[in-house]
């Protein structure tokens, strides 16, 4: 009896390590991987040097409609996506495609392939982890309307506004939708809708977050104000 | 069986003390860096799709 004890003492501690490893040092390991995943991409895009404006030109904000990202293949990597509000450090890589082992389990946005792409009339349409896995998006619930998301891609960066939440079961496909919860053609409206697990730590919902797209900024106008400076470390 | 264990390591008490300290660390990084990653795969995570 002894022994059995024994052995059923080491498998309960045997399964608390395995979680402390998954929710604490598996997730710093992989959030380190990250940070150095969207600093190589930041740096290799950073061919492009911003044009100077002259000095005494009113800062230019509007640069006309944005241009359609081209599609990537599956498991293809295509932007970086800043939340500032998530935090100085939230930035994550984004690919195509949501399978687990080869894309979320990894840290990154995955998006669902057969939603649109940014610049494109729909839905934007990502997915990640809210918890563990590198994910950064556990702060998600502190996300206020308006707050700004940018998606950095090879040719510029797209300013979605953060608009509203929504809580939904897990076969709620509508949520990425080119129009959410309907049927209707999308016109030009264009979405970026993010699905991440609710409650925290399980998944019997999903949480949905969209923002509304807001403007676009070409590569040679530099990046937005907001992330100027993490973008700037990030190339460097 | 920690009994066991105990009795076959050799050494004077604070050894014995040192040795299995030494033990554990190892375990514990080997189950870290080797064992977990290979039961994570296995495990399935929490879903965050819609489908």
């Amino acid at each position: 009896m002894g022994v059995l004890g024994e052995v059923l003492i080491t498998v309960g501690v045997l399964v608390l390590l395995f979680l402390v490893w998954q929710l604490y040092i598996n997730n710093a390991v992989l959030a380190n991987q990250q940070s150095g995943i969207t600093k190589s991409q930041s740096q290799a895009w950073a061919t492009v040097t911003p044009t100077p404006k002259a000095s005494n030109a009113p800062e230019q904000t509007d640069f006309g409609p944005p241009p359609a990202l081209a599609p990537v293949g599956a498991g293809q990597q295509f932007a970086i996506i800043y939340i500032p509000r998530l935090g100085q450090d939230s930035q994550r890589a984004a690919r195509n495609g949501v399978d687990p082992g080869s894309v979320l389990n990894h840290g990154y946005y995955g998006h669902y392939p057969n939603t649109q792409w940014p610049g494109e009339p729909g839905n934007f349409a990502l997915a990640i982890h809210r918890t563990g896995w590198g994910s950064s998006f556990a702060d998600v619930p502190k996300l206020q309307a308006g707050d700004k998301m940018y998606v950095e891609t090879a040719d510029g960066y797209y300013t979605y506004a953060f608009r509203n939440y929504e809580f939904v079961k897990p076969t709620a496909v509508d949520v990425v939708a080119p129009v959410p919860g309907s049927n209707a053609a999308p016109g030009d409206q264009m979405l970026m809708t993010i699905t991440t697990c609710n409650p925290l730590l399980g998944d019997a919902e999903r949480m949905i977050s969209y923002g509304v797209f807001e403007s676009w900024r070409p590569r040679t106008a530099g990046p937005p104000a907001a992330i100027a400076a993490i973008v700037a470390k990030e190339a460097s | 069986m920690y009994a066991a264990l105990w009795k076959i390591i050799p050494g004077p008490l604070w050894a014995r003390i040192l040795i299995a300290v030494a033990a554990a660390v190892i375990v514990v990084a080997l189950l870290m860096m080797f064992v977990f990653p290979w039961v994570d795969t296995l495990v399935t995570p929490r879903d965050v799709t819609v489908q």
